[in-house]
């Protein structure tokens, strides 16, 4: 089990990590999500005695990792997939960190098959790609057959059968009672694969739910109509008053349950030829959780045709949003 | 690649390392093993080697020629000329005994930086976090890569002195090497050199730790034994307390050290120099362990 207490990490002014607390349990996988630069991987790092904490505490089974008498028996982690040095091989990188535990060398090809590297062992680790060293880092994570394991963005460089792999992996330890936390940015995947999920922006811990739980925050009352009248029907919502917003030529996103649009496009006598509730995805509620927590926002892209729109003065069939927005 | 199915059965057949402990010898068998698999580390060894039984054979030629000018001083001497400064013959029979320090000033260059590199090395490969993943407890961490790069270090240095003084008794004059045979002096001028390349080991990986650097450990190394060395040489003359100074920097301090001959009342005896040369070694090195001790692996 994994247990932050009130950690802080302050680097000079910036906090990395603002006065977080959580429970990784056993038997459960748990998603670490977070914008970049959220303190996923401060939080991590802090978890495995990298660096420590300006306040509060991270454990391992109830220890400071330090403290523990046979760390990569506890703790299994991949931080960093290139954290190896160049000019050794993977099977001697992976020797020279068994040994420190005196965990004998036939495991540490057991892990170099489990992870299917056994052709690309003894090569240089100069010439792993990304998802090589991913590889190899999962396996030193696995060397020890650790309690608790610790992946920081796993699945990164792994072509999609490695991804279904460590999705596997993930659930198989779980499965064995072990504590999982994972960290990655494929929000498809880590709905697949975690049981629990722990939201992190700018240092602070936004939500620490099951998944379930965490979907449950979502907003399912919208509704993707499409139909040939389209300005037609989007000025029978303004007069509603329902929000709307333009999908593809052809659609809008309502924000009404679905009978109530089916309704008012009988009564305006506009064909809907689809109207498909929509379910937000992890990928919705945690964008939507985190707009406001990015650290690096990145910039839109901007075609001619929509700045000519923007500057447009013809009457705007979308009057409804924005009169809404106003 | 393909990665291997994980199965019930794999789950069943699950090994239980929890009663494999971390401990400092495992620690140490670590270690040991990254300095082995790294080529570069075997190729810096090897240039050591090379330099300082290549210098100790060209100083077994000056020798000679230091030789016959003792030789025509002291005939010189018996014949009622003036003596002509220089080195006496028996200067230079502890020359030859002490030959196998001959190169140990390019020679311990060469293992600072060894040393500076492998700590370096594994902060610029990120390779550290790794290691004290693996080996949280930060100085037996140090240690262990301490005791790992002084081993190797002490060896190449007995080794190359022993194979210069083995190699310069082919170049020898006769006359010299029937002066001088295999005595405690000449090996114990094998063991200076030993550890005075330990010691310069010590050096640089407190300034490659501390750094964090390889460039920057290698620079500060080379900052101390030589450019500190040939400036304060350059203004000795400027000052009494610099010229007095001048004898304790590690340079010369290290041929203090591994010198044959040196009388039990001289100014600094080779115990003395040994001892000094240690205080600026061990100070960078527990300046390195500090830093790796007390601030975060980044």
């Amino acid at each position: 089990m994994l247990e932050v207490r009130n950690l802080t990490k302050k680097y000079g002014d910036k906090t990395a990590v603002n006065d977080i607390t959580f429970t990784v349990p056993d038997g459960r996988v748990t998603g670490f999500l977070g914008p970049n630069g959220a303190g996923k991987s401060t939080t991590m790092r802090m978890l495995v005695g990298l660096e420590k904490p300006t306040n509060g505490t991270a454990l391992v089974d109830g220890q400071k990792y330090r403290s523990l008498p046979s760390p990569l028996t506890s703790v299994g982690a991949l931080l960093d997939a290139k954290a190896m040095h160049p000019g050794r091989s993977g099977r001697a990188h992976l020797r020279s960190l068994a040994l420190t535990h005196g965990i004998p060398t036939r495991r540490v090809d057991e892990v170099i098959e489990l992870t299917g590297l056994t052709t690309a062992a003894r090569k240089k680790v100069r010439g792993f790609s990304l998802g090589m060293g991913q590889r190899m880092g999962i396996a030193a994570s696995l060397l020890g057959d650790p309690q608790n394991i610790i992946l920081d963005e796993p699945v990164n460089g792994l072509d999609p059968e490695g991804v279904i792999w460590v999705r596997n992996l993930a659930r198989h330890l779980a499965s064995q009672g072990k504590c999982v936390l994972i960290s990655s940015h494929l929000m498809s995947e880590m709905s697949q694969t975690a049981d629990d999920l722990i939201v992190i922006g700018r240092g602070k811990i936004l939500a620490n739910s099951s998944m379930s739980d965490f979907l449950a925050l979502a907003d399912n009352s919208r509704s993707l109509v499409r139909t040939d009248q389209r300005e037609v029907f989007a000025e029978t919502l303004t007069a509603r008053s329902i929000t709307f917003e333009p999908v593809d030529t052809d659609g809008l996103l309502v924000q009404a349950p679905s009978r109530d649009i089916a309704r008012l496009g009988v009564d305006a006598g506009v064909l809907l030829h689809e109207l498909t509730p929509q379910i937000a995805t992890l990928e919705d509620v945690y964008m939507n959780m985190t707009r406001n927590e990015v650290e690096y926002q990145s910039g839109t892209f901007t075609t001619p045709a929509d700045s000519g729109a923007a500057e447009a003065d013809a009457p705007s069939p979308w009057a409804g949003k924005e009169a809404k927005e106003q | 690649m393909t990665t291997a199915t994980l199965s019930a059965g794999t789950a069943q057949a699950s090994p239980n390392f929890s009663s494999h402990k971390l401990t400092f010898l495992g620690a140490v068998r670590g270690e040991a093993i990254k300095f082995r698999t790294l080529a570069t580390n075997w190729i810096m060894l090897a240039v050591t080697l090379l330099i300082m039984v290549g210098m100790g054979a060209m100083f077994a030629v000056a020798t000679n020629q230091m030789h016959e000018s003792a030789l025509a001083a002291q005939e010189a001497v018996v014949v009622g000329a003036a003596p002509v400064a220089g080195p006496t013959v028996d200067d230079v029979y502890n020359y030859a005994r002490g030959i196998g320090d001959s190169g140990m000033m390019f020679g311990s260059m060469l293992v600072a930086s060894i040393a500076v590199v492998f700590i370096g090395s594994e902060y610029a490969s990120r390779q550290i976090n790794t290691t004290l993943t693996a080996v949280p407890r930060r100085t037996t961490a140090f240690v262990s890569k301490l005791l790992v790069v002084s081993l190797w270090t002490f060896f190449i240095g007995f080794i190359s002195a022993a194979l210069s003084y083995g190699i310069a008794q082919l170049i020898l004059d006769s006359a010299i090497t029937e002066a001088v045979a295999i005595n405690g002096d000449v090996v114990r001028n094998w063991v200076a050199v030993g550890i005075y390349c330990m010691l310069m080991s010590w050096m640089g990986l407190g300034f490659g730790t501390l750094l964090r650097n390889n460039a920057g450990g290698i620079v500060l190394v080379v900052v101390l034994m030589f450019i500190l060395t040939i400036a304060l040489n350059m203004v000795a003359g400027a000052s009494e307390l610099i010229q007095d100074f001048v004898p304790y920097l590690p340079m010369a301090l290290g041929q203090s050290f591994t010198a044959v001959g040196v009388a039990d009342d001289a100014a600094i005896t080779n115990l003395e120099a040994g001892l000094w040369l240690s205080v600026w070694c061990l100070v960078p090195a527990l300046l390195g362990w500090a830093r790796l001790a007390l601030t975060d692996s980044k």
